[in-house]
């Protein structure tokens, strides 16, 4: 039986119209989730993903009340079970409100941010992403060649890694970058927005929760990328369709 | 109606005195005349809530009194109009697919003076406004575009810490409140003049999409009387109040912080909310078959958008001020009935469908959960009669014929000539070539990069060439058709200052040109008119001209407006009016999204070809004003022949002939040529070498290289050449080969050679560090 | 040089204090009541009362149709409060004053109406209020911003 994604919104969200069309370019079998939704119905999804916007009015702080709204119950527990999760620009915010990622402590806790930009604006910028370690390191990325060159698009004002040296000591060990920002031509780059090692996405210690900053799902329509499925979303699909994707 | 004492202004039997000095106590615009009419009219006094409503609605703002007849000179009607400027944004035809005919709704505005006062706040809420009207006509907003002003904040010529404040504050608050949101910001333009230091425009445009046969009018339908209105969104508070008569009255310092408290308090948040809330409402109505009214608040508050949306419809209202969800307690009548709290829009609905609207709002998006007393609420009914009643705490606070409050105000104004161009140029005639890196860094050439990347672009996916790509922006509303809409916005303020007829007319036809060059089919215009006082005569003059500037460019080239603004009082307290501003925007049509190109050339060894003809004239140029050069002659154009050159354009370009294009304005044909050697955030790797010849010893270098005459500079695909000049032969438009691109990274012209590199970081430098600091 | 710490409030409802104090609640958090402000700290030779002034009148800090502002006699937390800075620190600039650092203040009530002691500051702050990388709190009764509890 195929996956079935949730696409959860909160009030806020604003990207969920495109990650969908991005799903079902991919094959994915996806539903955008209303935050009025109950949260049984929630529950009865396979994979989520958390999509950008500015989920509760970045109240606190982005992401954090989304972290503990009552839908990410079913989240946490789909995570807890090695289910599939993509967070994306603000839903990546979530995911690290959440302490879903990196996820190193147990019992799970806030350990990094993805907080304000170096420049301290929003930035929007056309940008190219490159796996830092072995595909295989997250689930979600395992289809994609290892020298892949994603282009995507950075849109966002708090896209900057930001953690203790202990910590991003322990995400170098333990390969908890997913992408970093590189050129065109893939050389790895500085991160625009003086994100810590450059990163443009985190996983969590399973490799099956991906929180990444740019959007892979918003090059649909431009005629400055290339026609056809986003690489990331096309992997999204593979890893949902390989055994134990959807379980 | 009786009235207490403290419930009415005093006008019958008062002295003129005596009536003025009440009015400005309580902040009324209005003049003593207009009361004097109001009273005589009603045959009473006016209560204080009935006095706020005129003050509204004979706005400027509001009423276009000193503008509306001139407007009608404005051309609004063509085959690819669906809606005229009747509504709060006009709609033109997209195209058909899969049988339905789509439209896209379009809408223009100003927010002018709140944005020199509160500069995020004021530019935040400008987006917000234009959203909703947008939004109100049942369409799903797809883009903002933002035409700004200010005082100059690079280089050595600065007009202060302020001008640089109001400009970061302004182009922060546009990026808050769109990106929040989620529509893409696809164009934009702005221009730094001495001139807006003390009066910066803010327009912006919204974008919609809509099915032809969805589109909901702001009118309470016929047969609605007994029907429910609604208002929807934030609790109304205290804020915004006076906000339209605000707007109609001259700047003055000493009044600043009674302005600053007339500024409304932009939500972004709630209305992306409200937005996808609304759209399901859309849903539900289109299901039952259901034709409702639907209507955004903005100057006037309640009152003013519950009168003019059953005015629309020829019916009256029953409103009951105490249904209205407050933030505050005890908020007095006058400003819960004419505040300008934002986010709130207005139904007229039949009762059987309010309980589902009403769910929808405040169960399903959970209104009142995500805001203190945002929700929607039933406030009124229609009713047969033409008279609008306002209740509050059980007493009728206003009883008014809407003939009388909605009716055509006009105010007849004097004009004097403007100002117009010399005729004869007067320019130098051979070109300093060595100030090109000067003109690329001039404030109103070099990159807006820094802008632009605060703006989100690509939300919504559906962008198929952002912002600083191209010369517009190009979305593909539909996700699955091949439609695609172009945006553009113009106005030259130093062609404003010159000559404000032609200043309005070269508008037009740069806009047009803007969307041609990326492959769209002009289809229409909006615009807005930001100008001086009307009660000057010098200034009122510089409008007249202006609109007929505007009247003969769209006539020429076919183009309607659809919708448009006036922003009048634009004035400093010197008593100068800011630069001639018609500022226009282009909409155009591309019928393949695959076939759009940008700026920067793609291939080395292509041709290049310039379209249109150079002049000598360099009046108002960037070249005049970085050397110095006595010019005073503007270019000018013959509309004819640039309808034939922007069709023979977008058509090469839609045919592959063309793989990036550009058009010729501030600093001229070099600085285009430049420009297609960039990319949006670096240098390119592919140069340009151009070869001057009759084309330029003609009409002179300096004319030739740095004119500003409008044109195009095109790069052709690879074996197109034979066919793109046999076509420029069949329609008779003059092209000449001026060059082509080269594998070195330079721009060579005459005996110059420029690093792109180096001329990049000229163009790329100035912007960015004035709004980082 | 001295430090004025000038607390700016809305006066119109609050959704953020709202919102945070039912996610407080939904946590478990025995909070009976939230505020919340924003705080400048500026260093400036003028007088408080000055300084109250020149926030006042500095149209981009200060919206006085949504806002009251008022000076602290203190430059620390109040009983029952708590004050959360950004790390790095947050600065805004003051027409006439120059730079000034911004922190969040939460105000803390529990549900007995008495202000939060410092058990229930430090639950609200680990769950929500303060970020254990990016933010630092201060909390009522401490004489001075403490090490964060989270952090160890």
């Amino acid at each position: 039986m195929k996956a079935r994604v949730g696409i959860l919104t909160f009030p806020g969200s604003n990207s969920e119209e495109e990650t969908f069309r991005a799903c079902l370019a991919a094959g994915i079998d996806a539903q955008i989730l209303h935050w009025s939704t109950s949260l049984e119905t929630v529950r009865r999804y396979d994979a989520y993903i958390l999509p950008g916007g500015f989920a509760y009015e970045d109240r606190v702080r982005a992401g954090a009340i989304a972290a503990h709204d009552r839908l990410m119950e079913a989240v946490v527990d789909a995570a807890d079970r090695g289910r599939l999760i993509l967070g994306i620009c603000n839903g990546a915010q979530i995911l690290l409100e959440a302490g879903l990622v990196p996820g190193l402590a147990t019992p799970r806790r806030v350990e990094a941010s993805f907080a304000p930009n170096r420049q301290r604006s929003f930035l929007c910028r056309r940008v190219y992403v490159r796996l830092a370690n072995e595909p295989s390191r997250c689930a979600i990325t395992a289809a994609l060649p290892p020298d892949a060159v994603l282009p995507m698009w950075a849109a966002h004002g708090e896209g900057r890694l930001a953690a203790p040296p202990t910590v991003l000591e322990r995400l170098l060990d333990g390969r908890h970058v997913v992408f970093r920002y590189a050129h065109a031509d893939g050389s790895f780059t500085e991160a625009p927005n003086g994100s810590a090692l450059d990163a443009a996405a985190l996983t969590n210690v399973a490799g099956t929760i991906l929180a990444i900053m740019p959007h892979a799902e918003r090059e649909e329509a431009s005629v400055l990328a290339s026609p056809g499925v986003s690489p990331l979303f096309a992997a999204f699909a593979a890893a949902l369709a390989s055994p134990g994707g959807a379980s | 109606m009786t009235l207490v004492d403290e419930d009415r202004f005093a006008v019958l039997g008062l002295e003129d005195g005596e009536v003025a000095a009440a009015a400005r106590e309580r902040g009324i615009a209005l003049t003593v005349a207009e009361l004097r009419e109001i009273a005589e009219r009603l045959g009473r006094d006016p209560s204080v809530v009935e006095l706020y409503a005129f003050d509204a609605q004979w706005s400027e703002h509001c009423s276009y009194k000193s503008s509306r007849a001139l407007l009608r000179r404005l051309p609004t009607t063509g085959p690819d109009v669906l809606l005229g400027p009747a509504e709060d944004a006009g709609i033109l035809r997209l195209g058909t697919w899969q049988g339905q005919t789509w439209g896209i709704v379009v809408a223009h505005e100003s927010h002018n003076h709140p944005s020199q006062i509160v500069p995020f706040e004021g530019a935040a809420t400008g987006i917000g406004g234009i959203v909703r009207d947008v939004l109100c006509m049942g369409a799903t907003v797809i883009a903002v575009a933002d035409p700004l002003r200010f005082g100059r904040i690079t280089g050595e010529e600065s007009d202060g810490q302020h001008a640089r404040l109001v400009a970061s504050r302004v182009v922060e608050g546009i990026g808050a409140y769109g990106n929040a949101i989620g529509v893409p910001n696809i164009a934009g333009d702005i221009a730094f003049h001495a001139g807006f230091a003390e009066n910066c425009l803010v327009n912006v445009v919204a974008l919609g999409l809509v099915r032809a046969d969805q589109v909901i009018h702001s009118a309470a339908p016929p047969g609605s009387v007994g029907w429910d209105i609604l208002l929807v969104g934030k609790a109304t508070d205290r804020s915004g109040f006076g906000g339209a008569a605000f707007s109609s009255l001259v700047l003055e310092t000493e009044d600043e912080a009674s302005r600053r408290g007339a500024v409304q308090v932009p939500d972004p948040f709630l209305k992306n909310v409200i937005m996808r809330a609304s759209y399901r409402v859309f849903e539900e109505l289109r299901r039952e078959g259901i034709t409702a009214g639907f209507k955004d608040l903005g100057a006037g508050g309640i009152l003013g958008c519950t009168a003019e949306i059953v005015s629309s419809g020829g019916y009256g209202a029953e409103i009951d001020l105490d249904a209205v969800r407050l933030a505050q307690p005890d908020l007095p009548p006058a400003v819960v009935a004419v505040g300008e709290t934002q986010e709130r829009l207005t139904w007229v609905l039949p009762p059987e469908m309010t309980p589902r609207v009403l769910a929808i709002y405040n169960e399903e998006f959970g209104l009142p959960e995500i805001a203190h007393q945002a929700g929607a609420s039933i406030i009124g009914r229609v009713t047969a009669e033409p008279t609008y009643v306002l209740r509050a705490a059980g007493r009728e606070v206003a009883r008014l014929p809407l003939a009388l409050l909605c009716g055509d105000v006009r105010r007849e104004r004097r004009a004097t000539p403007a100002p117009t161009s010399a005729s004869t140029p007067d320019a130098p005639r051979d070109a300093d070539l060595a100030r090109l890196p000067d003109i690329l860094a001039h404030r109103d050439v070099c990159s807006r990069r820094s802008v632009i990347e605060r703006y989100d672009g690509v939300v919504r996916g559906t962008t198929v060439l952002p912002a600083g790509y191209g010369d517009a922006g190009v979305i593909r509303p539909l996700p699955d058709a091949p439609f695609g809409v172009a945006l553009s916005v113009d106005g030259n303020p130093r062609y404003g200052v010159i000559d404000p007829r032609r200043a309005a007319r070269l508008a037009v036809c740069e806009a047009a040109r803007n969307v041609a060059a990326v492959g769209a089919r002009p289809v229409g215009l909006t615009d807005c008119l930001n100008f001086g006082n009307p009660e000057r005569p010098d200034h009122y003059g510089e409008l007249v001209a202006a609109i007929e500037g505007l009247a003969e460019a769209a006539e020429g080239l076919a183009l309607p407006f659809v919708s448009g603004n006036v922003s009048l009082y634009n004035e400093a307290r010197d008593g100068r009016p800011v630069p001639a501003s018609a500022i226009v925007a282009a909409i155009g049509v591309v019928d393949d999204v695959t076939r759009v190109v940008g700026r920067q050339c793609r291939s080395v060894g292509s041709s290049l070809y310039l379209i249109g003809e150079r002049q000598s004239a360099l009046g108002g140029s960037i070249y005049a004003d970085v050397t110095g050069c006595a010019a005073s002659a503007l270019p000018d154009e013959a509309i004819a022949t640039v309808a034939a050159e922007i069709a023979f354009v977008h058509r090469r370009i839609a045919a592959g002939d063309v793989t990036a294009a550009h058009d010729i304005s501030d600093g001229g044909l070099l600085t285009a040529a430049a420009e297609m050697t960039f990319a949006f955030c670096a240098p390119g790797t592919i140069g340009v070498r151009l070869e001057l010849g009759a084309w330029s010893s003609g009409v002179g270098t300096a004319g030739a290289l740095f004119g500003e005459t409008g044109g195009f500079v095109v790069e052709l695909a690879p074996d197109r050449e034979a066919a793109f000049l046999a076509e420029a032969e069949r329609c008779h438009v003059a092209v000449v080969r001026i060059g082509e691109t080269t594998a070195e990274p330079e721009l060579r012209v005459g005996d110059r050679a420029f690093t792109v590199e180096s001329l990049f970081a000229a163009w790329d430098a100035p912007l960015n560090e004035a709004l980082a600091a | 040089m001295s430090l004025t710490v000038v607390e700016i409030r809305l006066t119109i409802p609050d959704n953020a204090a709202r919102t945070a104090f039912a996610t407080l609640t939904r946590l478990g958090v025995p909070v009976g009541g939230l505020e919340r402000a924003e705080l400048l700290f500026v260093e400036h030779e003028l007088p408080p009362a000055a300084i109250a002034a020149a926030v006042r009148a500095d149209e981009i800090r200060f919206n006085e149709n949504t806002q009251d502002l008022r000076v602290r006699f203190q430059s620390s937390p109040a009983v029952g409060e708590l004050w959360v800075h950004d790390e790095p620190p947050t600065i805004r600039t003051i027409v006439g004053l120059g730079r000034a650092q911004a922190a969040v203040l939460w105000r803390l009530t529990d549900r007995e109406g008495e202000p939060a002691n410092h058990a229930l500051l430090n639950e609200a702050a680990k769950r929500l209020l303060c970020h254990p990388v990016i933010q630092r709190a201060t909390l009522g009764s401490l004489p001075l911003g403490g090490e964060h509890p989270t952090l160890r």
